[in-house]
Parts: structure tokens; C-alpha cells; sequence
């Protein structure tokens, strides 16, 4: 069994969203998305700035296997991405919830990020 | 699902398994990453039992091997020598990529792909029938209509044999240490028969067979032996320090190493001239099923090529990609990853024949520039 923190919501497509105090929002690939894709070989991060729709595309995860997009649950900015894992993708695989986290955005709604999956719900389909 | 007889091996190992041409194979165990290394630095070894074997036989198996095949068995000149060819169908199109094995006169053993097993065996069949009722040479009479007023009519009677060998497990050991480590396990006297083995050789010893040769661009073993005895020569690798590698991993040595994957870089609607393997037709001067369509297009003029793409870019070539040669025209590519070792992501693609050195690769709506290398 992965590990699913419980203050995170989640998505079925296995990314990880963590509310912040300032509204402002991380996001990650969960720890059972990183095992089935195997070694990670490149990550195309979005731009600072770009305005990404509900369930938009945001960059992608490329594996020696196989390409995978991951996307953002609700509308809203890119903040800030994590442009140390560009050239040290594996650092996703060592800590998905830490060091290895992909972007961060501002929400247009908060609310939005609050009816997203709750740890419990995700376990049931993270396997 | 079919399971080969390493499958409780390698979920001991704690093998990601995965569906693969009806069997369940295992993907990677820890890291294909790691495995892909392995094989380029030290020894990995690979169960490939799903592997279909054929063994074919008999009087007539040299002058059936020659119409199968496009490349020339007649160059098999010793027990054991083993030979790549395509099996071609009338219109060119190839059926299989075989690596074919000579033990002896008149008998050959075939290594086929996996996926291709019920066309293959389907076609083998068709090809056998049809060659044993023509007439070998002109004027002679075909078996089928072989009675005249009644009585039978003698005739040299052909015999072919297509025979698939059951029960056995193929384990095949990569890598510069591979041989070394394949030594080691072996008792002493048969050592002293592989270790004299060339390149593209093979030996039988107490049922085991063993060839020098593979598909990672590496020097090593396959070995073909009995079922019965696989656990224990799996085990015994893995004891001398040989690494599991998965599909995942062969997929990406082969790739690396510019060695075409049926399905992908060769199928029944190009050419071996259109995937660039003119090198295993050595004559269009004798005959054998493809050669006219062959010579047709060879004559007309052969209009695309598979080349070597090497991404100069951050991202990654995949298959279905299109491909684009400035001023030459569009392609697509056939197989594509990433190459562990060259630490940059590497294709192969059919591309209009050019003398071109890069092209634009549209990957994910972008348009990024590759090497072609060769």
C-alpha cells in the first residue's frame, strides 16, 4: 500500500493538491502514480503565469516507458514551478510529497480545491 | 494468459509483470533504468521464453529455407552458424524477422517473434503445402496429379518438417561480464566447448543449446534448454551476479543499439529496403517468395529509408511521432525512447531517402530538432 498523507486532497488522475494558509496551492504526483511509471527520464513543467483551465493540461511526465500528462483539478495562475527536479526527475520518485512537488498555482477558487478527493476516497482507487 | 516456467521467479523478485503477445512477462523488477546499465556495463539476463522456436526438417529443408527466406542460408556453411533474415511475403512485406540456426543438413531451427507465432506457423504451413506439391523442376509431375492410367507414377518425394519446440525455456545472458558469468556455471568440460564459440555460433550440449548471440548490442549467450531445468540455471545466474532485466529494458538496449522491433520498425506493408536492412538481402538473382516485388522496387526506385534520430532537445520520441525533413518531405517514427546510456532520447523513424543530418520531430505540438545519425 502507497502512501496517501491525509491533509492532501487528490485527483484520479493521481495528482496531489496541498491548500496552503494563502490560498495559494502545490501540486504533485502521488507516491503509487511515481511506482507504476517506472524510472523517470523528463518533466516539461508549464509556464510562471499561465492561466490553466479545470482538468487542463500542465505539462508531462516522461518515463523511460511511457509519456504522462498531469493536469490541474480547477481553474487558476501558475505561481511557481519546480525547476529543480527539470534535470533530476528521480527526485519525484525519492519524495512525492516533498522535494518532488511540480507546481504552484492560485486557485480562482478556493472552494473549488476543498471538493476535490479526500485521502480515504483516493485510496480506494490508488491500486 | 500464458506464464513461462521463471514466472514464480520473478515475482519472488518482485517483477512488475505485464501482458505481452499473450504471455505475462515481467516489465522491470526494481529499475529498467538500472537493468538497461547493467547489461551495457557488467551482465543482465532476460527471460524471453515466450519466444517461438520452430525446428524444420527434413530432405528437402535447405531448398524450402531458400524460399522462405530473403536473406541467402546457402552462406550457413557450418553446424551452428546462425543467419538474420526476414521472411518475405509476395508483395515484399515482411511477415517475420527471424534469426535462423544451421545444426546440420537439412536442419534448421528458426527464432521467431512472439507476437507473430500464429501468422508465422499459418504462413510456414501455406509455404510448405505449396512447395510440396510444385513441381521442383520443369517437367516434373506434381504429387497431387501423380496417377496415370491408374497406376502411381514415382516421384521424388519432398519432405519438410516444421516441428515447434515445446516445453523449453530460452534465458538469453547480455553484457560484456555475460560470457564470464555463463562460464562459471557451467561444468568444465562443456566451458571448454562455448568458450570456443564465434560470434553468431551456437553449440548443443546434453540438450542445452547455446548461441552467441542477442538483441542488445552486447556479446553474451542465448540459452534454449528444457523447462525442467530453468529454475536452476536462473537461479544459478542470478547467484553469480547476473542482474533480472525485464522488456522494458531489452526494448531500450535494442533500441539503442539500432536493432528493428517487428510491429514497430518492420511489418507486412514496407520492404526490408523501406526499414533499411538491404544488408540482409545479399541477391535479387535467385529466387524466393518477395523477390519480384523486391526487384520491382528496387527498379523503381526504393522511396523511404529507417534512420537513426537523436533528439538534441530536452523530451522525449515516441512512435507515431511525425517527422520532418526540410525541403524532403514527412515521416514518422517507428520506435522511440529514451537511451540510457547516451542519456538523451533516441528514435528510429521511416523517412523519405535523403542524404539529410537532422530534421524536426513534432513532439507534443512542438516542433523539435534531431540528429539523424544514421
Amino acid at each position: 500500500m502507497s502512501n496517501i498523507p491525509n491533509e492532501l486532497f487528490y485527483t484520479d488522475t493521481h495528482e496531489w493538491i496541498k491548500l496552503g494558509d494563502d490560498g495559494v496551492c502545490t501540486l504533485g504526483v502521488t507516491e503509487h502514480a511515481v511506482s507504476s511509471l517506472g524510472d523517470l527520464v523528463f518533466i516539461k513543467l508549464p509556464s510562471v503565469g499561465a492561466k490553466i483551465i479545470a482538468k487542463g493540461d500542465c505539462g508531462v511526465i516522461e518515463s523511460v516507458k511511457s509519456a504522462s500528462d498531469f493536469y490541474l483539478p480547477v481553474a487558476g495562475e501558475i505561481t511557481e514551478v519546480n525547476s529543480d527536479i527539470s534535470n533530476a526527475p528521480k527526485v519525484i520518485s525519492e519524495d512525492p510529497y516533498g522535494k518532488g512537488w511540480l507546481v504552484k498555482f492560485k486557485p480562482d477558487n478556493v472552494d473549488d480545491v476543498k471538493g476535490l478527493l479526500k485521502a480515504d476516497d483516493y485510496a480506494k482507487i490508488a491500486h | 494468459m500464458q506464464k513461462t516456467k521463471l514466472y514464480e521467479e520473478h515475482l519472488a523478485l518482485g517483477a512488475k509483470m505485464s501482458p505481452f503477445a499473450g504471455w505475462d512477462m515481467p516489465l522491470y523488477y526494481k529499475s529498467a533504468m538500472d537493468e538497461h546499465l547493467s547489461v551495457r556495463e557488467r551482465a543482465g539476463m532476460f527471460d524471453v521464453s515466450h519466444i517461438n522456436v520452430v525446428d524444420i526438417t527434413g530432405s528437402d529443408a535447405f531448398a524450402f529455407m531458400q524460399l522462405i527466406l530473403a536473406n541467402d542460408v546457402s552462406k550457413l556453411n557450418k553446424a551452428g552458424r546462425a543467419m538474420y533474415s526476414c521472411m518475405l511475403n509476395e508483395q515484399g512485406g515482411v511477415i517475420d524477422d527471424l534469426v535462423i540456426y544451421y545444426l546440420g543438413k537439412n536442419y534448421y531451427r528458426v527464432v521467431a517473434n512472439a507476437s507473430r507465432k500464429t501468422v508465422d506457423l499459418e504462413w510456414l504451413g501455406r509455404c510448405r503445402k505449396s512447395f510440396l506439391e510444385a513441381p521442383s523442376k520443369v517437367g516434373e509431375v506434381p504429387r497431387s496429379r501423380c496417377t496415370s492410367r491408374g497406376m502411381t507414377v514415382p516421384l521424388i518425394s519432398k519432405n519438410i518438417d516444421i516441428k515447434v519446440v515445446k516445453d523449453v525455456a530460452i534465458i538469453a545472458v547480455q553484457g560484456p561480464l555475460a560470457r564470464d558469468k555463463v562460464h562459471t556455471i557451467l561444468p568444465k568440460e562443456q566451458v571448454q566447448l562455448v568458450e570456443g564459440l564465434a560470434r553468431f555460433d551456437s553449440v548443443i550440449i546434453d540438450n542445452i543449446f547455446i548461441a552467441r548471440t542477442g538483441y542488445t548490442g552486447e556479446d553474451g549467450y542465448e540459452i534454449i534448454l528444457s523447462n525442467n531445468n530453468a529454475v536452476s540455471l536462473w537461479r544459478k545466474l542470478l547467484e553469480v551476479g547476473v542482474t533480472p532485466c525485464g522488456l522494458v529494458a531489452r526494448d531500450s538496449l535494442r533500441l539503442e543499439a539500432g536493432f528493428c522491433l517487428y510491429g514497430n520498425d518492420l511489418d507486412e506493408k514496407h520492404t526490408p529496403f523501406e526499414s533499411s536492412l538491404d544488408w540482409t538481402i545479399p541477391t535479387l538473382e535467385r529466387e524466393f517468395i518477395g523477390k519480384d516485388a523486391l526487384r520491382k522496387q528496387r527498379e523503381q526506385g526504393v522511396k523511404n529509408k529507417l534512420v537513426k534520430l537523436k533528439l538534441c532537445e530536452n523530451g522525449v520520441l515516441r512512435r507515431g511521432q511525425k517527422v520532418i525533413v526540410e525541403n524532403v518531405g514527412e515521416g514518422i517514427i517507428t520506435s522511440g525512447g529514451f537511451a540510457p546510456n547516451l542519456k538523451c532520447s533516441i528514435a528510429l523513424a521511416r523517412i523519405p531517402v535523403c542524404d539529410c543530418s537532422e530534421c524536426l520531430v513534432e513532439v507534443r505540438g512542438e516542433f523539435i530538432k534531431a540528429q539523424i545519425t544514421g
